[in-house]
């Protein structure tokens, strides 16, 4: 049976550092993952995953337990993605869509936008697209909501703002969503 | 007719994130209503596409990694944070290869060091010292008595060991220690500590099994110390390619330690350079090395350009190995011109390359960082081949052909099979995703990165050079070579400025540091 978080923890403050390991392996994807849909580039999402958990291991003798342990660890790495974004100036593009999926571009001619999009690899590249066009925090609330499924209050934990501006970020982010992908939805556009 | 409920709170009712009661009225509104059904279903709909999204994973090697990287900057806490596509690649040429570095030397040290190796104690940073925080982190070790060995925590001692195992640590989920290596195993022989976080038991059997491991040892923070002031002294040297600085280390055996010295900085892609090229040229380097008897006095000193982590990281590993290196000591610069003719040849063959290939080859922004390794690669190739032909390797291909070379005996020296060539990708659009669904291991990187800048040559050490005595980390008295050195700055070329002057944007992030040149001497001191 896996330990849990804090008894891996108080084992690596203890010195046994494959302890950290074991935490590293049990997040390492949800983390990746979510960086991918934050930043756009599975590059990007694979370093700043790295540096965030390094700067945990550094600060871990910081890590007070308030919080679950993920919770703490995703704040460290959105905070690296953010200055790291920052720093390069990056555009999430469809080229970095595309990345993700391996497959071409799509055209980005406006008969081609998302809406003609209907394969699978399509839909995956225009969602990827779609989302790279949000504002940050709302695409960062709405990737921890949809992709980890984490709660409100868990979302608000990490992105250090209150529960209803989590809801406020999610349901805007989920409402420009719609419009951009109303193609795939099939639903015609209300607002 | 007014909605009675937001949208906000239909989104907010699909996350279940409603009190009972408002949910509650929340579904009598969805059943009356159509337009709240059809926007739910949109709702819903849109969140079916988050779920068609691909999942990705990382490398099976990315805890190891993290580890590694953490061990390295507790080691090296000045060393910069890892920054975008940048530390993989760099983190293979620089920082991998002095992680490579002191794993390999480890390895090395520990078949060379005898049997009984002393006792070891692992050193603790105190609170005050450790860099930035975190976890008791282990980097080398050093033998101390026994006593000594027993005044550590058993979980701190194991973890000391166990992360010098393989001089940094591994991972392997779920499995406690990784499966050792061959060479990992004959190290292990006697011993019930062979992995990370195996928890040593009493202090009794913690002892019984220092006993049979190898010395390890840890940077202390005095000798961290050292070296800091080691690498200030020798920042201070002129900028003069007339004048080098030079670094001093004590050790048992010259003659082994000369090699070892030279192998170290190899492994820390600071490479051979020699006048024979290739197989050829290490080898005779070895052999120059080797030349000195045990117990003699030899002449023969390592002259090195490298950048100043690879020198950091290559010295804190030598230096840490107190079986092996004794003391560090920051010696007066000498003149290049004080040194032999072939001496003089060997360094100057050294400098020229390198400003050639920073002047021609050297990207100068991430960017171009691929182009002009690629550029640089068939550079490379084209030589080797007009070398071959000609039946005479040239000295330029001594360094790729020995990296390559170290590169593949560190994968079998490591028990693995040597990397075989990544698979063609399909298409390069899509290379960051296959790179990570198909991990290239460090050693592969290491084989397909471009050639390091750094080099290293044997030269004679002129007499004089050899009695001139200096203190680490104290101000050394100008020299006689220093003073010429102060004034022929005015007016040679000064390659360190030349070599820094890559941030073309100023950010100060896509900068490789300057070379620093340094003269490596060996001297034989009774323990």
């Amino acid at each position: 049976m896996s330990k849990p978080d804090q008894e891996l923890i108080a084992e690596c403050l203890s010195g046994q550092t494959h302890a950290f390991g074991d935490l590293v392996a049990r997040y390492q994807n949800r983390l990746f993952n979510t960086l991918v849909g934050v930043l756009g580039s599975v590059e990007d999402a694979h370093d700043v995953a790295q540096e965030a958990f390094v700067n945990a291991f550094q600060k871990l003798d910081t890590f007070r337990g308030h919080s679950a342990f993920y919770s703490w660890l995703f704040r460290i790495a959105l905070n690296s993605a953010v200055s790291q974004k920052r720093k390069q100036r990056a555009v999430v593009s469809i080229d970095a869509a595309r990345e993700q999926s391996g497959d071409e571009p799509i055209d980005r001619h406006p008969a081609a936008r998302p809406e003609h999009a209907l394969e699978t690899n399509e839909r995956q590249i225009a969602v990827r697209a779609a989302l790279a066009e949000l504002a940050e925090e709302f695409r960062t609330a709405l990737i921890l909501k949809e992709m980890e499924d984490l709660s409100y209050e868990e979302i608000s934990e990490i992105v250090g703002c209150p529960i209803g501006t989590v809801r406020s970020r999610i349901h805007r982010a989920r409402a420009e969503l719609r419009v951009k992908l109303q193609g795939l939805l099939r639903e015609p556009c209300d607002s | 007719m007014k909605q009675p409920f937001s949208e906000e709170i239909l989104s907010a009712y699909i996350d279940d994130e409603l009190p009972a009661q408002e949910r509650a009225a929340v579904e009598r509104w969805i059943e009356e209503s159509p337009e709240a059904r059809e926007k739910l279903d949109g709702f819903r709909r849109l969140s079916g596409l988050f779920a068609d999204l691909p999942r990705n994973e990382v490398p099976p090697e990315f805890p190891t990694n993290v580890l590694q990287l953490a061990e390295r900057r507790m080691l090296l806490p000045e060393a910069r944070p890892v920054q975008a596509r940048q530390s993989l690649r760099r983190w293979a040429l620089a920082g991998g290869s002095s992680i490579a570095a002191a794993l390999v030397l480890g390895l090395m040290l520990q078949a060379y060091l005898p049997d009984g190796a002393p006792h070891q104690k692992a050193v603790r940073f105190d609170d005050g010292e450790r860099p930035a925080g975190g976890p008791e982190v282990a980097v080398r070790s050093r033998a101390l008595s026994e006593g000594e060995t027993q005044d550590l925590a058993p979980a701190v001692a194991s973890n000391k060991l166990s992360s010098l195992r393989g001089a940094l640590p591994t991972y392997e989920q779920g499995a406690g220690p990784a499966a050792p290596t061959p060479a990992e195993d004959k190290l292990d022989r006697d011993s019930p500590e062979s992995g990370i976080g195996r928890s040593a038991g009493a202090r009794g059997e913690r002892s019984k099994s220092a006993e049979s491991v190898a010395a390890l040892a840890v940077i202390s923070p005095d000798q961290r110390k050292q070296i800091d002031q080691a690498m200030d002294e020798i920042g201070k040297t002129p900028e003069d390619e007339n004048v080098v600085a030079v670094v001093k280390f004590h050790v048992i055996d010259r003659a082994e330690g000369l090699v070892l010295l030279q192998d170290a900085f190899a492994d820390s892609q600071i490479l051979v350079e020699s006048e024979q090229a290739g197989e050829e040229g290490r080898s005779e380097g070895k052999i120059a090395a080797k030349s000195a008897a045990p117990g003699a006095v030899g002449n023969e000193a390592l002259y090195v350009v490298a950048e100043p982590e690879q020198l950091r990281a290559a010295i804190a590993t030598i230096l840490a190995r107190e079986k092996f290196a004794l003391g560090l000591e920051i010696g007066d610069p000498i003149e290049i011109a004080a040194l032999d003719d072939i001496s003089k040849k060997r360094v100057q063959q050294v400098d020229r390359e390198l400003i050639s290939n920073v002047a021609g080859n050297r990207p100068t922004a991430p960017e171009d960082a691929k182009r002009s390794a690629d550029a640089q690669a068939a550079s490379e190739r084209q030589k080797r081949e007009r070398a071959k032909s000609d039946g005479k390797p040239g000295l330029e291909t001594a360094a790729p052909a020995l990296a390559e070379k170290k590169s593949l005996s560190k994968a079998q020296a490591a028990g693995r099979e040597p990397q075989k060539p990544a698979e063609p990708k399909q298409k390069d659009n899509a290379r960051p995703d296959a790179e990570l669904k198909t991990p290239v291991p460090a050693d592969k990187e290491a084989i397909e990165a471009p050639a390091s800048q750094a080099r290293q040559t044997v030269v004679n050490l002129p007499p004089e050079a050899g009695n001139q005595r200096g203190r680490a980390g104290t101000p050394r008295k100008e020299s006689p070579s220093q003073k010429s050195a102060h004034r022929n700055s005015q007016r040679a070329p000064i390659f360190t400025k030349e070599l820094a002057e890559r941030d073309k944007d100023g950010d100060n992030d896509e900068r490789a540091p300057a070379l620093m040149r340094v003269l490596i001497v060996v001297e034989e001191s009774a323990k």
